[in-house]
């Protein structure tokens, strides 16, 4: 069954008079376990096509399908749900809470999910051991390098075991050893059965996974299966 | 997202992380109950000490007199008048009052002052106590003796100054006649500044009939009385008026004062002060409540990432409104306990320098702690709305 169905999915942004066509009736079909990459120049709709997958925006037109749903038909508690139990969000720029520690920040999508504060602690601790932060936990964000803050990042994408992993050019910027540890992290996660699609400019990450989906102006162009 | 003690842990740090302009947001609720609480706690001590001042006067006491008005004419109260006062059921006891200036002397001593001639009821009426020796009695008075009893002031003047401490037993002329001092009354002890109306008083007292006939002298200036009690003032006031019309003729006119009366008139004075003064801590707490509700906004602005954020985490429009309401109740309870506990100390020192006893009102407490919660919510709801309304992607986008 498919985890994902993308049926003429548009996104248009209105700037004034002009709009901004971002995607484009944009198909697609994504099995569970999967692993993706989704490319393509500056301002293809890259962002676009991820932040309605990861139900963050709301599409001008079409249907999507997650996992039998109809996002569309959700509302604001149902939605929040999705993003605490089913998705997993890695982004570029790391977006941690800088006032909290490597645990407190990793415990965020646990509180959401209502988990007692011993086990959260205890969860939260055991995930970033996973990601090679064990003596990291104290730490504030600042306190951190690019590429810790982006395992810490990632530990907490997984705090409540989701199905889905979404990275916005999680490697973006992190120097190619970081990256290159970042993308083993998804490499195993991917083959323990999570399904993960990663946006990224760069073709040695994209080899990483299964299929490219190559856009150009908001269309959906190919799709590039990988030989490995 | 039931762990009550996880979002204030967490609404607390955010408070923490930004201290400065916690403590300035919160200042304007610190400022607020400050005044709420020292000004109900100083308004209801200063009308509890007054109240009691005029309760000690005998909250009953009542008092007629002759008056002229226009179309009236003057018809002097006599002792007639005195015995039909006494008569009716709902008055407990009566005393005319006689006054007349003479010199008083002493050997060689000489004053002159006031001689009240009232009836040994007068006393009891008037909640005076003895001091040295005491009162004329009615025996003395029905059969005019020459008796006085002199206050503080008369004793200080004819006596004290001239090394004689205990009046009593000794002799003083009033006029040309001789009395017998048998008593010195105690001064009245006043909490309130009502005593600085007071004063020393410098009057001798002797009994009415003495000093008509002593004195030939019969105009009674007013009568005092006190109701029994539950006699409502208005009702006397009513069928006195009817009665006196009655008995004295419909061209008459006689005035009446009622202390209980006064007491009311007082404390509904007080009340409107103390209701006005609450009003204006009411208002500067609600300037608090707008200074925290730009502060909150300001919150929000600049936490919008983190808003989205939170909510690409998970976090429902519930829990972001949640966690900002959280934080404008906690800014603005700190600031009321803050305001409590600073208040209560001025208030306390106040009330030291003015020598009264020391008190901080209870309901000023809990009124401000209430003031501030509902401040709290109010003006937090909004900035609050706001945030939680936000959509997850265009917090997460806002530079
Ligand atoms: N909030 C917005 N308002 C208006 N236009 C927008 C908005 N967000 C994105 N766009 C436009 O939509 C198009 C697609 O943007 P998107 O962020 O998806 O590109 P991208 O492929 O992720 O680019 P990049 O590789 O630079 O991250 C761009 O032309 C962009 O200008
Ligand atoms: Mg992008």
């Amino acid at each position: 069954m498919n985890l994902i169905t993308l049926k003429k999915i548009s996104k248009i942004y209105k700037m004034g008079k002009v709009e901004v066509p971002a995607l484009v009736d944009a198909d697609l079909q994504i099995q569970k376990g999967e692993y993706l990459a989704i490319m393509g120049p500056s301002g293809s709709g890259k962002s676009t096509l991820m932040n309605v997958l990861g139900c963050l925006d709301v599409p001008t037109s079409g249907d999507y399908f997650l996992d039998g749903k109809d996002v569309g038909k959700l509302n604001d508690v149902e939605m929040a749900s999705i993003r605490n139990q089913m998705i997993g969000f890695v982004f570029q720029t790391f977006n941690l809470l800088p006032r909290l520690n490597a645990r407190k920040n990793v415990e965020l999508p646990l509180i959401y999910a209502g988990v007692k504060r011993q086990e959260r602690h205890m969860r939260a601790d055991k995930l970033l051991e996973s990601v090679g932060l064990s003596g990291r936990a104290e730490h504030l964000p600042s306190e951190l390098s690019g590429g810790e803050r982006q395992r810490v990042a990632i530990a907490r994408s997984l705090a409540n075991d989701p199905h889905l992993i979404l990275a916005d050019e999680p490697t973006g910027n992190l120097d190619s050893k970081s990256g290159e540890e970042i993308m083993k992290i998804f490499d195993s996660l991917n083959k323990s059965g999570v399904t993960i699609i990663v946006v990224t400019h760069e073709n040695f990450i994209a080899e990483h996974a299964d299929k490219s989906i190559h856009i150009l102006d908001g269309r959906i162009e190919r799709i590039e299966v990988h030989k490995k | 997202m039931n762990d009550f003690w996880e979002e204030l842990v967490q609404s607390l740090g955010n408070l923490k992380g930004n201290k400065t302009r916690s403590f300035l947001t919160m200042l304007g609720v610190v400022v607020g109950v400050m005044a709420i609480i020292g000004i109900i706690s100083i308004g209801e001590a200063g009308k509890l000490s007054i109240k009691k001042d005029l309760e000690s006067f005998g909250s009953n006491l009542a008092a007629i007199w002759a008056d002229k008005r226009e179309d009236t004419v003057y018809k002097p109260l006599n002792n007639y008048d005195v015995e039909f006062l006494r008569s009716l059921p709902f008055i407990k006891d009566v005393s005319p009052t006689l006054s007349l200036y003479r010199e008083v002397r002493r050997s060689d001593k000489r004053l002159d002052c006031p001689i009240m001639g009232v009836s040994p009821s007068y006393f009891g009426l008037n909640n005076r106590h003895i001091e040295k020796g005491r009162f004329f009695s009615s025996f003395e008075n029905n059969n005019f003796r020459r008796v006085c009893v002199i206050t503080e002031g008369i004793k200080k003047e004819l006596f004290e100054r001239h090394g004689i401490d205990d009046p009593v037993g000794h002799v003083v002329k009033i006029g040309d006649f001789p009395f017998f001092v048998i008593g010195v009354m105690k001064k009245i002890e006043l909490q309130s500044f009502l005593s600085s109306f007071v004063g020393e008083e410098k009057e001798i007292y002797v009994p009415e009939r003495t000093v008509k006939t002593t004195f030939g002298i019969s105009r009674i200036n007013y009568i005092l009385f006190g109701l029994k009690e539950g006699v409502k003032p208005t009702a006397a006031r009513k069928s006195l008026t009817s009665m006196f019309r009655l008995r004295k003729g419909r061209n008459t006119y006689y005035g009446m004062q009622f202390v209980e009366n006064q007491i009311n008139a007082f404390s509904s004075v007080m009340n409107t002060v103390t209701m006005i003064i609450t009003l204006i801590g009411a208002l500067s707490l609600f300037v608090g409540g707008v200074g925290i509700m730009n502060i909150m906004f300001i919150s929000v602005t600049e936490r919008t990432r983190e808003i989205g954020i939170r909510k690409s985490l998970g976090a429902t429009q519930v829990t972001i409104l949640r966690q900002f309401l959280n934080e404008a109740v906690i800014l603005s309870l700190l600031g009321a306990f803050a305001g409590i506990a600073i208040g209560s100390l001025v208030t306390l020192a106040v009330e030291g320098v003015i020598k009264w006893k020391p008190y901080i009102s209870p309901g000023a407490i809990v009124l401000s702690v209430f003031f501030s919660l509902i401040i709290g919510v109010v003006f937090g709801i909004i900035p609050a709305k706001k945030a939680s309304a936000l959509h997850p992607i265009d917090a997460l986008r806002y530079e």
